[in-house]
Parts: structure tokens; C-alpha cells; sequence
């Protein structure tokens, strides 16, 4: 069922239109990256601010409140770029393991903001007022570096992954043959 | 973050002076990361890389940038006032970064390549 959806969006006339243009899908891709450096590099300070390991002399309050609003921007472009790829080359993909993965993780992520969100994004004051930056922060920002790292590699793995779409349909098309002849069949006792 | 700090877009705490103090050593390992990768990668297919179109701009855009970068742009957040061509500064470092990242995808859609030999 998903894959019959994956096939019905890519073969819309918006999808079909980006995926022929020679031009749209590589500055659709960039500015995925552009949004990857900016979305990215604010993630990294953030977490390494609450890692304790940059930009100390800050306050943890000031470094992850200034930078919510751009991560907000910055997601925003990231997800609208991959959304638009997504949906043009949508069958590849769905046979894609990289892409597979890359959803797992972004799932994985949305726990993670629910997990941690009350407790260290929600109040990072708190955070400033504790003697030393407590084990949860660390945690919290240790596994958001682990997890966006791993979505970086395996997007950019999507690319090397071509899943040989005719042989896909070939196959198909020769077991569903297959399987309406052996149905079909006349009976051996039925032909005398 | 020190050019949305220069246009004066988010970040609004920190003067893009101190900002660029707090991050420089990440920067210049980002940097020596990438120059790194990159050496690694054109290695492992010279010719391709050579002749290919988007890679050269890639590289103009990536050598400008990190000029501009050591030398407009830190002379722009060397003082804690702000410059007045600050904007400007943070636009041009902007577009030759993105002009980078633009390269470097294009490099794949790119077959054909420079006409030598």
C-alpha cells in the first residue's frame, strides 16, 4: 500500500515536472545543504554547549534560546527540500535501505525532543543554576549529535544506492504473469 | 552564525566580535576536516574531478571563500563595534559558502567534461 502510494505521488505533475527538469532537483538537493550547514551547525553548538565542551563563557539559557528560532528556519528548509526529493523520486527511494533508515532515525529524533524537551530544552535556566552541567544535558546532547550525525551519512548514502527500478517491475509483472497462467491452467483430467 | 550575527538575524545577545571569538577554533577545525575529506575524495578519482566543470567553480568558490574569509571578513568582526560594511561582508560570505555547497552537488549532475584531450 505504500509503495502503490510512493508510485501515485511520483507520477504527479508536480513531482514528474521537478524530476525532468535538469536544473531543479541539484538546487533542490543544495539548498538541503545549505540548510544542513545551517540547521546542522547550530544543533552542533547547541549540543556542545550543554556537553560543556564550547562557547562556556555563555550562559546554556542564552546559547539555546538564541538559537531556537533560525533551527526553527533552518528544519523548516531542511524538511521542505527533502519532502520536495522525496516526493519526485518517491519508488526509488521507498527501496532505498538509506532512506528507510534515514526515517527511522528522524522518528527516533522526535522521541528525543519529547524525551528531553521538559527537561533540558524547555528550561534551560535551570540548567545555568546546577553547579555543573547535570548527566541528562549530556546525554540529551550526546545522543542528538549521534543521531543527526547518522541522518547526514545516511542521506548522503541515498545517492549511491540506484534500486534497479525495470528489473523491479520486470519481476513483478513476470510472477503476477506467472501466477495468473498456473491459475489459468487447464486441468490435466478436464483435456482428454 | 557570525554572518546571520553580522545581518543582525537571530543571535542579537552576542556582538558578531564576540561570537566570532567564541567559535573560531571550531571553525578552523571545520575547515582542516574538510580540507581534509576533500583531498581524500578527489583521490580517489582524480580524472573525473579534474574534468569536471562544477568542480572547478566549486574550487573558485571555495578558494575565495576561505580568502575572503581570513581577511575582509576578520577584519570585519575584529573590533567589538560594528562595522558599517558589515551587512555587505555577511552577504558575500553567504553567497561564496553557498556558491561551495551549489559546486559540489552540481559535480554530480555533470558528466561532460572540460573539453581537454
Amino acid at each position: 500500500m505504500l509503495l502503490s502510494f510512493a508510485q501515485w505521488i511520483q507520477f504527479t505533475d508536480f513531482f514528474t515536472a521537478l524530476r525532468g527538469s535538469w536544473f531543479v532537483y541539484p538546487i533542490v538537493l543544495s539548498l538541503h545543504m545549505v540548510g544542513i550547514a545551517f540547521f546542522g551547525g547550530m544543533v552542533l553548538m547547541t549540543d556542545m554547549r550543554l556537553l560543556g565542551w564550547s562557547m562556556r563563557k555563555r550562559s546554556i539559557s542564552d546559547v539555546v534560546e538564541q538559537f531556537r528560532v533560525p533551527k526553527r528556519y533552518g528544519l523548516l528548509l531542511m524538511v521542505t527540500c527533502g519532502v520536495l526529493m522525496a516526493g519526485a523520486k518517491a519508488e526509488e527511494y521507498y527501496y532505498n535501505v538509506f532512506f528507510r533508515t534515514k526515517l527511522i532515525l528522524l522518528a527516533l529524533l522526535a522521541v528525543h525532543a519529547l524525551v528531553f524537551r521538559r527537561s533540558v530544552y524547555a528550561d534551560p535556566a535551570a540548567l545555568d543554576r546546577a553547579p555543573a552541567i547535570p548527566g541528562y544535558a549530556k546525554r540529551a546532547a550526546a545522543l542528538s549529535l549521534l543521531l543527526w550525525t547518522s541522518i547526514a551519512c545516511c542521506g548522503r548514502g541515498i545517492g549511491y544506492i540506484e534500486p534497479p527500478l525495470e528489473k523491479i517491475h520486470a519481476g513483478l509483472h513476470f510472477v503476477t504473469e506467472a501466477a495468473l497462467t498456473a491459475l489459468n491452467a487447464p486441468r490435466g483430467l478436464e483435456h482428454r | 552564525m557570525v554572518d546571520f550575527s553580522l545581518l543582525g538575524i537571530g543571535m542579537r545577545r552576542q556582538t558578531p566580535a564576540q561570537l566570532a571569538t567564541d567559535t573560531w577554533l571550531w571553525t578552523l577545525g571545520g575547515l582542516v576536516l574538510m580540507l581534509f575529506s576533500g583531498l581524500l575524495l578527489f583521490s580517489s578519482d582524480p580524472d573525473m574531478y579534474y574534468l569536471n566543470r562544477a568542480f572547478l567553480i566549486k574550487m573558485v568558490f571555495f578558494v575565495s571563500a576561505v580568502i575572503f574569509h581570513y581577511t575582509v571578513h576578520r577584519k570585519a568582526v575584529s573590533s567589538d563595534t560594528p562595522p558599517s560594511n558589515g551587512k555587505l561582508v555577511a552577504c558575500a560570505s553567504l553567497v561564496l559558502w553557498a556558491g561551495v555547497i551549489f559546486g559540489g552537488i552540481s559535480i554530480g549532475f555533470v558528466n561532460q567534461g572540460l573539453g581537454l584531450s
